[in-house]
């Protein structure tokens, strides 16, 4: 065994019986993403055999309160009319760029949005977020007519009056800092893009990108955005916004690393954050 | 397992019946381990809520050929619980843990289905020695950090991560439908 390798094995013993940081979380999906011949459930399934068998052993099945039981079949409904599929992500690669060097400015202009300092911005994302708020739920809208998003994205620039284009801030996070592109958002339509480059990828079993909308004027609460995955060997992607409410006057969107299918709650950190002005 | 693996595989295409089912096959099992890990009822029902909704979210990568369905179901609850542990930074409640004897006898199995992958676990667990079953016990059943079975038992830090990875590596030999771990290049 090589080094790697029993570094990966010792990270994916400490994941699956105690938890890992989140250095080690990104050092273990490092070696995950080289190794490529192992599976990352390994050691966590053959924890929870170990426990179902000394639990089958010692007879313990302990029943679950009744109100409990009712709810949990009460989210099972709603669950199953709010699918939490991660977005389409198109990688773009080598695909022609679109003519729109010229429209991707930094949103300052006639961009409807109101203007304010990326510190300011960012600060009020963080503590949004932060704060652990709460997001409700609705259906998500359909992809915009199942378009292909790479031209859906160049033609909302073109064509729609109102369109931002508001580039990433430079990442405040080392493993980030690589991150380059986008944010397109057009707020009559309620339709948006991210484009990004450079995004480390996620394993979706155990994490998933999610977006947030920080809108002010809507709710103090930030806006649930969608979940998306950036699988291995992409290169620039485009990613549809799956924005779950209304948003009304968008000042900020960040992304942040979640638990598969993303939360109503989250606390950061902030990995990528794009503000407006 | 064939009936059993169709229950998750039957969620993942969106067959509510199968979610019902799920809910009454398995509450007790989740509700155990949560209570094992969290004091606090109302925090333990709002972790099981999440645990379900990740079940519910998860359920179509379920694959039968890596372990049996309970084991993918305590899996996914082991995993929300410790995340839990470690926002929380804290260890299991121990009162809750060492209320309950247990023994890998095989004739106690009242609340889990005794399928053939967990008794084959149990085959192997029994087939360890006691110190090796002892960490692995603590870690797994009762939810103690490495260092806290390093105190407990006396052992070196690193005799217990030790024991406790070949431990899991034998245990994982075992899980499946065909058994053999023949997916991965661990070793």
């Amino acid at each position: 065994m090589t080094a790697r390798n029993d570094e990966m094995l010792d990270l994916l013993v400490a994941r699956a019986t105690e938890g890992l940081s989140p250095e080690e979380e990104r050092e273990l999906e490092r070696l995950l993403a080289a190794d490529g011949a192992t599976d990352p459930q390994d050691m966590e399934l053959a924890a929870a055999a170990a426990t179902n068998a000394f639990a089958a052993g010692a007879g313990y099945g302990e029943e679950m309160p009744a109100g409990l039981k009712e709810r949990l079949l009460a989210d099972a409904r709603a669950d199953s009319d709010t699918p939490r599929a991660p977005a389409t992500v198109t990688d773009i690669g080598s695909r022609a760029r679109r003519n729109e060097g010229s429209q991707q400015s930094s949103g300052s202009g006639n961009n409807g949005l109101a203007g304010s300092t990326f510190n300011r911005l960012g600060w009020a994302a963080a503590a949004m977020l932060l704060v652990a708020l709460l997001v409700v739920n609705r259906p998500l809208p359909e992809e915009p007519g199942g378009a292909d998003p790479v031209e859906a994205r160049a033609e909302l620039i073109r064509e729609e009056p109102g369109t931002v284009v508001l580039p990433w801030n430079p990442p405040d996070i080392d493993e980030y800092a690589g991150v380059s592109g986008d944010v397109v958002w057009n707020n009559e339509k309620q339709e948006g893009y991210l484009r990004l480059a450079g995004m480390p990828t996620n394993d979706p079993v155990r994490s998933q990108y999610q977006l947030w909308i920080v809108d002010p004027e809507r709710d103090e609460q930030p806006v649930d955005g969608g979940v998306f995955d950036i699988p291995a060997g992409t290169g620039e992607v485009i990613v549809p916004i799956r924005a779950k409410l209304g948003v009304i006057d968008p000042q900020a969107f960040a992304i942040t690393r979640e638990q598969p299918g993303g939360v109503v709650v989250s606390d950061g950190p902030l990995l990528v954050v794009a503000s407006a002005g | 397992m064939t009936g059993q693996a169709s229950l998750l595989e039957r969620i993942g295409n969106g067959d509510q019946a199968a979610v019902a089912q799920c809910v009454e096959r398995y509450s007790g099992l989740v509700w155990s381990l949560a209570r094992r890990f969290i004091a606090v009822e109302a925090d333990a029902e709002d972790a099981v809520q999440e645990i379900f909704v990740e079940i519910w979210n998860t359920a179509g990568r379920f694959d039968p050929s890596k372990s049996a369905e309970a084991t993918y179901i305590s899996m996914i609850a082991r995993r929300r619980l410790i995340d839990r542990l470690r926002k929380y930074r804290r260890e299991p409640d121990r009162e809750n843990l060492e209320d309950v004897e247990y023994a890998l006898s095989g004739d106690g199995h009242r609340a889990l289905e005794a399928s053939a992958e967990t008794e084959k676990v149990v085959e192997v667990l029994n087939n360890m020695k006691p110190e090796q079953q002892q960490v692995i016990r603590m870690s797994t059943w009762l939810g103690m950090s490495h260092s806290a079975i390093a105190e407990e038992t006396g052992m070196p830090l690193g005799t217990v991560k030790s024991l406790l990875r070949r431990g899991l590596l034998q245990i994982r030999e075992q899980l499946g439908e065909t058994g053999a771990g023949d997916g991965g290049a661990l070793s």
